[in-house]
């Protein structure tokens, strides 16, 4: 009995290989985008770099683009995989593109195919692109290397923007929870396709799964500074506080985020009236700053008052921007609900967010100036 | 029997490998849609619950040194319904292996190898756990020992989760009152199963009882928390509105991360997870061999391992659809509440009320 | 040959006075029939002449010609005496020397009983005629004299051993370069050298009814669990074979699991590996004929440690142990999880490798199995090609096989880039162990690792090694566990197992062994303390 048992193992090795999914013979979805066609209907697009050479590490990658329409967004997938010789798999996808039109209808219902396949890369990057984005997918971009494709190179405008401060960092998984949480919404960035290349022009803001408008660069940079990101590689921006100076250059000053400490205080007074505060202490240092003057204590009181009074604008002007756009990207509702739950199950919060009394007050201290005064 | 015992040290690990099984990736999602947020103080609860439960086991395996659930049953019901008991118990430690068979090949299938057949599946699970089985539980524990520094793999790949939480999530606390908190944790009590296993195991520690008890609960001690920690890094990580989506939080969580030299952590987590799984199978299979042995007279438990195993792994092929697969699930939960956490006190009670004591107990 | 099975009677009669001419000339044509043990001989020297004496003995003997009779008749008191030795393994010249010399051609007068005074270091007196044979195979040369009560024997071996060298298999960088040859009592002497403690025991055993191996079973008597002694003895001795040629056959007869891939003892041509296991309380075994000796009990971590690892910086040594021992499971693993990820799981690479992979796979027709199978196969084609060849065409089979197959089986397509890559990696892992044995074991079971993976991807995997690592908990060796430090867990040895540590931290001895003598009494460094 024991000798045939552990014989039987053996059988296994007859049977087959029934998952084997083999490498080459995959074609790899590196950027995806929806859009929808006039009538309504879901027009998927996919990007599958395919290399044309042999020797591996010199061989060029041609970017072929396949797309096709159904009435969700698996079916059109499924079409598309119609459409190609070998199977297509999305596990290694970089970014998923939404056209503007398709993100200001619901994101959710596209990406339930990503969420819902065990296979799917829920690390790509989400983007939404101005115009469609089957056409940013489809452009020939003068950048990419021979040896990456048009998703490696999306992706990797991303990540440099999302360096500088400029967009937050989200991908597929990090909106979920956010999309899930009717006292949150998210932000994602915001692509704007030119002739050969692609910029990204700032961020576009959600509410639940529909997109409601975008703050332009560099206004998103304070945008990403309020959510507290505590800091990235290269979080600076450049602003103008004086007005007088001539020429025009000398009334700049560029500094780079070193720290940033974020206090976000939600009031609710007992009749249900909430107030919102983010107060930011930024420790910086000046990269750029022509007057060249620094060397004096109360030179740099000066431009350190001058700059929080002038970043303190911008992020109330932020803030008025979100609560015009009803988007609360900062959490405010899931502050309120998380601390004040029996005034949470009470408000409305669609209607009360763009009425609260929210502020910003940044405070700036300069800690550096680079290797001259 | 002597040259199968095992030392406290070893019982730990058995209990602490046994306990740590196919619950830790869909608990969350368990308790959520019974306690919702709240089910992390559900778990504790329930982890202080089964402290009660491994006193009355010990009490009851301290009366009778040496000796298995099997042979303590006949001494304190009478021969007959001893035989019954052993029955129904045998039973019962075979299909919670089944039930371990199900939930490995539900997940196994949704998660990596959707076209393999589930026998085959299933089958390859058994026959690694017959192969462990036709050892001594000595080997067996050794074994346990090797494979434990895995869990802090897994442990460091959870931690992981926390470059991206929510805290905010988490309030507000005792949002849907103690009743259903306290309610829920019987769900938390089944995932902690595995501390039955020392019904059996208890007989072979060459241990002091007073380590033997510090052992096992200091085991249960460690998973409770272990479990308390993952279920609270995934309702930070997860809007509540998510996670009654995601049955599988824990990989659906891991699934998101990338690391430079590796994507997908967690088809590796998975694969670790795999091991944790085949030890709490392999613990309950070697149980529920053992009551075999004891039902039919056999000479050691090896004779009727195959046929346990195969027993094992022909139900575990039964049941095919989710639905099918959630109604085994409920039904074996609710007979393991029964007859792992709370009979042992029964037991206990009956042999403290019977005066019924082996000879020699007091003094080893 | 019937040795035993011939009945009594025959040899009772044949033994009758058929008298012989016992000059130089060897036993008739027809006494070559007879086979017969010195068992059936009678317990002592019978009160016979000298010429059935030697009928006598020689008659076991078939018609080998080069077993040679001399009988000498002393000049000095007429007595005669009779020179018995085979030709072949005895030394002329020593004979000469050493016996006939001194009986011819001092000036004195000399009879037998001065001569016996003179040389009686190498002069033994026997009187069993039981062990006439065995004396004589082991290259003795016996005196017979009138006496037939007693018989004498002289140890006059045929110097035919090579010298000294460094095994070739277990080269090391520092450290002696000295190895086990093919003579017992050399490499012996070679162990003595290194344990200089009256305590080291040496047990002659003979296995081989017709070869008569003689084994040599070494152990430091206050060290060396008395158990694990008795066990080998036992063992050994029960063998029951006509002939043993090779210590592999030997260890197939006495080790634990037959049927398991790992070898159960170690097996060395290091006189300096032998001693420092004996000291750890472990058992040796080492053998006549043959430069191998057998260590046991060994567990696991034995076939990756190398006497090099000690004459290192410790933390040096410990890194090459690591490294070894992260050669089993990259020799064990790499090829098998190379076939899971690219024919089940690709999704774990990265993505900035996935596309260099990909086009490296593009165009090769094979699955991934066929390949690595190819490859690995080819592999072991060329190194057993260049094992047999000699050395000068070996490095021809290095550059047809590296070159010629390496490159062209990439440019043909069969196999791609990667693959190359892994089963060369995989290749350099397996043969990083110090342990010829440990090496084939792993680069044997990386086969079937390769098939569960091809068939099941990671899950495959995962319940090889389930299997794997469940096999060397379950395997004991004379009673004490293979995977020791690890299973069952002693973190007090793990300081020798995956890593090195410095000497004055060794001062116990692995548990496994369970040895007399726990603490090895190391405190080198008491003058640190003060």
């Amino acid at each position: 009995m024991r000798k045939i048992l552990s014989l039987l193992p053996v059988l296994l090795l007859l049977t087959g290989c029934w998952d084997q999914a083999m490498l080459n013979q995959t074609k790899l979805i590196t950027a995806g985008g929806f859009d929808y066609t006039k009538d309504g209907k879901v027009l998927t697009t996919a990007a599958v770099p395919q290399s044309v050479a042999a020797e591996a590490g010199q061989g060029n990658i041609v970017n072929q683009i396949f797309s096709a329409s159904g009435n969700t967004a698996r079916q059109s997938r499924l079409r598309l995989d119609r459409r190609v010789a070998e199977r297509l798999d999305a596990s290694k996808n970089q970014i998923i593109l939404f056209g503007e039109a398709a993100a200001k209808k619901d994101i959710y219902q596209l990406l339930d195919v990503f969420y819902r396949d065990p296979k799917s890369a829920l690390n790509a990057k989400l983007a939404v692109a101005k115009g469609k984005a089957s056409d940013v997918i489809s452009t020939r971009f003068e950048e990419p290397k021979m040896s990456s494709g048009v998703g490696e190179y999306l992706r990797d405008s991303i990540r440099s923007a999302e360096e500088s401060a400029t967009v937050p960092k989200e991908n597929i998984q990090t909106v979920c929870p956010v999309m899930f949480d009717p006292g949150q919404d998210f932000a994602l960035p915001y692509l704007e396709p030119l002739k050969k290349t692609v910029s990204i022009r700032g961020v576009a803001l959600f509410h639940e799964h529909k997109m409601v408008g975008t703050i332009r660069e560099p206004l998103s940079v304070t945008y990403t500074m309020l959510t507290g990101e505590k800091h990235t590689i290269a979080m600076s921006t450049t602003k103008k506080i004086f007005t007088n100076k001539k020429p025009e250059l000398m009334n700049y000053v560029t500094f780079k985020v070193k720290k940033n400490k974020r206090s976000f205080n939600i009031d609710v007074t007992p009749e249900g009236k909430v107030s919102a505060e983010i107060k930011l202490k930024m420790k910086v240092v000046v990269t750029e700053y022509p007057r060249d003057n620094l060397a004096t204590p109360g030179e740099v009181e000066n431009v350190e008052k001058r700059l929080s009074k002038k970043l303190t604008k911008d992020a109330n002007k932020v803030i008025q921007k979100l609560q015009k756009m009803n988007s609360d990207p900062y959490g405010v509702g899931r502050h309120v609900m998380a601390y004040h739950y029996p005034v949470w199950e009470k408000l409305n919060w669609k209607e009360v967010y763009p009425k609260i009394d929210f502020k910003a007050s940044i405070d700036v201290d300069v800690i550096g100036h680079g290797i001259i005064e | 029997m002597n040259s199968h015992t095992i030392t406290h040290r070893q019982l730990f690990f058995l209990i602490v490998q046994t306990q740590i099984g196919v619950g830790v990736l869909s608990l969350p999602f368990s308790l959520f849609t019974k306690a919702k947020i709240d089910g992390w103080i559900s778990l504790i609860i329930a982890g202080l619950f089964i402290q009660f439960s491994i006193l009355a086991i010990w009490k009851l395996c301290d009366r009778f040194p040496h000796n298995t659930i099997y042979e303590i049953l006949p001494k304190l019901m009478g021969k007959n319904l001893g035989l019954v008991f052993n029955f129904i118990y045998t039973l019962h430690f075979a299909f919670i292996s089944i039930l371990i068979l199900i939930m490995y090949n539900s997940i196994v299938g949704k998660w990596i190898l959707f076209e393999t057949p589930h026998w085959v599946i299933i089958f390859i699970m058994t026959a690694v756990g017959y192969y462990f089985i036709t050892s001594s539980p000595r080997e067996i524990a050794r074994f346990f020992v090797i494979v434990t520094p895995l869990l802090i793999v897994l442990f460091v790949f959870i931690l992981y989760a926390y470059t991206d939480v929510h805290l905010l999530y988490i309030f507000p606390v005792g949002q849907t009152g103690m009743l259903t908190i306290i309610k829920s944790s019987s769900d938390a009590v089944v995932a902690l199963l595995g501390f039955d296993a020392s019904l059996v195991f208890l007989a072979y520690s060459n241990g002091t009882p007073a380590k033997n008890i510090k052992v096992i609960s200091f085991a249960s001690f460690c998973i409770t928390v272990l479990y308390a920690f993952i279920v609270f890094t995934t309702y930070i990580f997860f809007n509540p509105a998510e996670i009654i989506i995601v049955p599988e939080p824990v990989l659906y969580m891991l699934k998101a991360f990338s690391f430079s030299i590796i994507e997908r952590t967690d088809l590796v987590f998975l694969s670790i997870w795999i091991i944790s799984v085949a030890t709490s199978f392999i613990s309950y299979l070697f149980i529920a061999a053992k009551g075999v042995q004891t039902l039919f007279g056999l000479n050691d438990h090896q004779k009727g391992a195959p046929y346990v195993a195969i027993f094992c792994a022909v139900i575990a092929i039964i049941p095919n659809e989710k639905l099918e697969v959630l109604m085994w699930n409920k039904y074996i939960s609710l007979t393991s509440l029964i007859f792992s956490a709370l009979f042992p006190i029964v037991l206990l009670l009956i042999a403290v009320l019977r005066k019924k004591q082996e000879k020699g107990a007091a003094s080893s | 040959m019937t040795f035993f099975k011939k009945p009594k009677k025959l040899v009772q009669t044949k033994n009758a006075p058929e008298n012989q001419d016992s000059s130089h000339e060897t036993n008739s044509q027809d006494s070559s029939q007879q086979t017969h043990s010195q068992e059936s001989q009678p317990g002592g020297v019978q009160n016979l002449s000298l010429n059935e004496i030697l009928t006598k003995v020689k008659e076991p003997f078939s018609a080998t010609e080069d077993l040679l009779t001399h009988e000498i008749e002393l000049p000095s008191d007429k007595s005669r005496i009779a020179l018995l030795y085979i030709e072949s393994i005895v030394d002329k010249q020593l004979v000469q020397s050493m016996i006939l010399n001194p009986l011819f051609v001092t000036d004195k007068e000399i009879n037998f009983n001065s001569f016996k005074q003179m040389a009686s270091i190498d002069l033994k007196k026997h009187t069993e005629m039981k062990q006439v044979q065995e004396l004589l195979l082991q290259s003795n040369t016996l005196i017979f004299t009138d006496d037939t009560t007693c018989f004498y024997a002289m140890s006059t071996p045929v110097k035919t051993q090579r010298d000294i060298t460094e095994p070739d298999n277990e080269t090391i960088i520092r450290g002696a370069h000295e190895g086990f040859i093919e003579n017992l009592s050399m490499n012996l002497a070679l162990v003595r050298k290194r344990l200089k403690t009256p305590r080291l025991t040496v047990k002659y055993l003979q296995v081989g009814k017709e070869t008569h191996t003689t084994i040599a079973l070494l152990y430091v008597d206050n060290i060396a669990n008395p158990e694990h002694v008795k066990e080998v003895e036992k063992r050994i001795k029960s063998i029951e074979a006509d002939a043993v040629y090779t210590p592999g056959n030997i260890e197939e007869s006495i080790e634990d699991k037959p049927f398991s891939f790992f070898p159960q003892m170690l097996s060395t041509e290091r006189p300096d590996r032998v001693a420092a296991n004996l000291m750890e309380g472990r058992v040796a075994l080492v053998y006549d004929t043959s430069p191998t000796a057998h260590v046991m009990p060994v567990n696991f971590f034995s076939f990756y440690q190398s006497v090099d690892d000690y004459n290192k910086r410790w933390h040096i040594g410990s890194f090459f142990r690591f490294v070894r021992i992260m050669g089993f499971f990259i020799a064990m693993g790499l090829p098998a999880v190379y076939i899971a990820i690219v024919s089940f799981h690709f999704e774990v690479i990265p993505f900035g490798l996935i596309l260099l992979i990909k086009s490296s796979l593009e165009d090769i027709p094979y699955p991934p199995l066929f390949e690595a199978l190819l490859m690995e196969l080819t592999i072991e084609l060329i190194r057993e090609a260049s094992i047999r060849l000699p050395t000068r065409i070996g490095s021809t089979i290095a550059i047809v096989g590296g070159l010629v197959i390496g490159d062209a089986v990439v440019k043909a397509g069969l196999v791609s880039n990667l693959m190359i890559i892994v089963v060369a990696i995989t290749a350099i892992a397996a043969y990083i162990v110090p342990s010829n044995e440990m090496s084939a074991a792993v680069r044997i079971l990386r086969f079937p690792f390769m098939v569960a993976a091809a068939t099941l991807g990671f899950l495959g995997i995962v319940f090889g090694f389930l299997i794997l690592i469940f096999h060397l908990c379950k395997l004991y060796t004379f009673g004490s566990p293979y995977f020791a430090p690890i299973a069952p867990l002693n973190l007090a040895d793990l300081k020798d197992a995956f890593i090195r540590a410095p000497f004055w931290k060794q001062n116990t001895r692995p548990k496994d062994v369970t040895a007399q003598k726990v603490d090895n009494a190391n405190h080198t460094r008491k003058w640190d303390k003060s």
